[in-house]
């Protein structure tokens, strides 16, 4: 039961009403009134008190993690051997340059580079071949963690020890950006995790523990899948119901508006992914092959259980598997989010980047907006929202001048809709859903943690999310036709998105 | 016995009267608050900050002394008689010597038996 608080006047009268009570029993009345001896007494008990109180309240919510406070939820972590997630190391792409084309340079073991502001970065790369321009790519890892490390494409860094062919200095070509020390209350559910699902002697609890806690690449979230053994030759389902086996798939952070699926994490750390594929950097660390933040080493610790052996023939840490879908909702939407034009036109082949042309005379949508579908899609969902310039119409076509808003060369043949005013938000709110989805289990069910989803695609699901964007009455799903379960490991991801009228 | 228990203290400076090991309940217990009030600058008392006069703002040497103490006692006990925990309050003040100033307080304790007017003096 929560402990309640008494303020400094209540715990006053409690005290006047028990000794008056005492004194009545011996046939007496106490002088309780305002400014007596009795009064002022029983005020600067409760003056104490009341902080009395106060601690005590505390005290209760530091029993327990999910109330405690700061100190007392580092405190937790030391006695159960959690420490707060210090945040992940900054993970950089640089350029080099060599003093050859089309030549092989070693970099020494233990190189390092730093900024102007002296922050050092280990090299991860052995070793390099420049290109035609005497360039090369390398990668380096923060030697601390958090947001210190991140720099900006551009930045130069230096190398402490030029290696010997190379300039000493770099150029920063990107950057997977650390993040900071986890907050109160992610570290208190972390600790709530770990409390309520004990990793121990290599149980489901200890394989997702040892994924999510790995520093080389943000991983957002693991699935454990007991008794699945890997498939012989990735990517594939693997063997359910196999004694001494484990699969673990591992989710990146959520795509969101970005056109790399970030949920699928990286084979490297940077940037190499593939779908259903072993990620090889965690399966190192948890071999003890290298350290939390993914730089190989020879004196880590091993973290998989004796029984195992290292090759994942038994055991594997992978990405999902993936199943696109085609994404089409009819909308109903309000008077000031109406779409602006009505129908749809048709694209003819002879469209350009910056020259759109469809079928019929469509000069009246000069102005307006509009969804259109590149050759090359370049955003997420695929089709690009655009401002229609302006048009020409010599029969049987109309021309639309986008020199000011590229097309992206739309596909052939392929229909533009017309784009409603809340186009982003809606883009914005399919991309959280398809975010949201977990990946298939097994049947019957052994996916832990179930998250309280099996990764199915509802319509129904996704349709309320569409209705819940500003301005959308309703929302038809026709595409996908029906509601999708996905098989083990894979998720559902976003293809295609159009709406229309 | 009168008609509540509180302790008895001394009037100057509000000591607690004993008797052996055992404190002394006062026979006039109104008169213990009036004169806790009397003995206590007006904001002085943290767990109570209404008990007291706000003696500081007397100037005894001050043009008018004897009319801003007697208000200004009056104002600190005015809430006794609003409560009806004392009836019949008046307040004589008087400047002697230059800078003494002399008050007298008296009044009736509705609940006390005695009909009697209760009378506290003092000075500054």
């Amino acid at each position: 039961m929560a402990f309640t608080a008494r303020t400094r006047s209540q715990i006053r009268d409690q005290l006047l009403g028990y000794w008056s009570a005492e004194y009545s029993v011996r046939g007496e009345t106490l002088l309780t009134s305002e400014g007596s001896d009795a009064y002022l007494l029983a005020s600067q008990i409760g003056v104490i008190e009341e902080a009395l109180d106060a601690q005590a309240v505390q005290v209760s919510r530091d029993i327990l993690p999910d109330q405690a406070s700061t100190a007392a939820l580092e405190r937790f972590g030391v006695v159960y051997g959690i420490p707060r997630p210090v945040g992940t190391y900054a993970q950089l792409t640089a350029q080099v340059e060599g003093f050859a084309a089309f030549t092989f340079y070693v970099i020494p073991a233990n190189t390092q580079a730093s900024a102007t502001d002296g922050t050092l970065y280990d090299v991860t790369t052995a070793s390099v071949t420049t290109d035609i321009n005497k360039h090369a790519t390398i990668a380096l890892t923060a030697v601390a963690i958090g947001v210190g490390g991140n720099r900006s494409v551009g930045a130069v860094l230096t190398f402490q020890t030029a290696p010997a062919g190379l300039n000493a200095t770099v150029s920063v070509l990107s950057c997977v950006p650390a993040v900071g020390p986890a907050t109160d209350e992610v570290y208190r559910s972390v600790l709530l995790g770990r409390l309520r699902d004990r990793p121990a002697s290599g149980n489901r609890s200890d394989w997702r523990s040892w994924v999510t806690s790995y520093l080389g690449t943000p991983v957002a979230a693991a699935y454990v899948y007991p008794l699945l053994k890997p498939p012989a030759v990735p990517p594939g389902v693997g063997t359910t119901g196999t004694l001494g086996c484990v699969t673990v798939v591992a989710v990146g952070p959520a795509q969101g508006d970005s056109f790399v699926n970030t949920r699928i994490l990286p084979s490297d750390d940077l940037s190499s992914r593939a779908v259903g594929m072993p990620l090889p950097h965690i399966i190192d660390y948890i071999n003890g092959d290298r350290t939390i933040a993914g730089v190989p080493t020879v004196d880590g610790y091993q973290l998989r259980p004796v029984t195992m052996g290292p090759d994942g023939d038994n055991w594997t840490v992978e990405t999902p598997d993936t199943f696109n879908t085609f994404c089409e909702l009819t909308l109903v939407l309000s008077g000031a989010f109406a779409f602006p034009w009505a129908g749809t036109m048709f694209t003819e082949p002879t469209s350009t980047n910056t020259s759109l042309v469809v079928l019929g005379d469509q000069t009246a949508k000069e102005g307006l907006s509009a969804l259109v579908l590149p050759v090359t899609p370049d955003a997420r969902g695929n089709y690009r929202q655009v401002t229609l310039g302006n048009a020409t119409y010599s029969a049987p076509n109309t021309t639309f001048d986008q020199t000011l808003d590229p097309v992206g060369s739309p596909a052939n043949y392929t229909y533009v809709y017309p784009a409603p005013p809340n186009w982003n938000l809606i883009r914005l709110a399919v991309f959280a859903f398809f975010d949201s989805l977990a990946p298939g289990d097994t049947s019957p069910a052994s996916r832990w943690p179930a998250d309280g989803q099996d990764g199915s695609l509802y319509q129904s699901s996704l349709a309320a999310a569409v209705i819940a964007v500003p301005g959308v009455l309703s929302c038809t799903v026709n595409l996908p036709a029906t509601n999708l379960t996905p098989i083990e490991k894979t998720i559902y991801t976003l293809s295609t998105l159009w709406v229309h009228a | 016995m009168t008609y509540a228990v509180t302790r008895a203290r001394t009037p100057s400076t509000g000591e607690v009267l004993m008797t052996g090991n055992v404190w002394t309940a006062s026979r006039a217990p109104m008169a213990e608050i009036i004169a806790m009030a009397l003995r206590t600058q007006l904001g002085g008392c943290l767990v109570l900050p209404t008990l007291g006069i706000d003696w500081a703002r007397i100037a005894k040497l001050g043009t008018g002394a004897a009319t801003t103490a007697r208000a200004t006692i009056l104002a600190g006990l005015s809430q006794y008689v609003q409560s009806g925990q004392i009836t019949g309050l008046s307040v004589d003040v008087t400047v002697t010597q230059g800078d003494r100033l002399e008050y007298a307080v008296a009044y009736r304790d509705p609940r006390a038996t005695t009909l009697l007017r209760t009378r506290i003096t003092g000075a500054i």
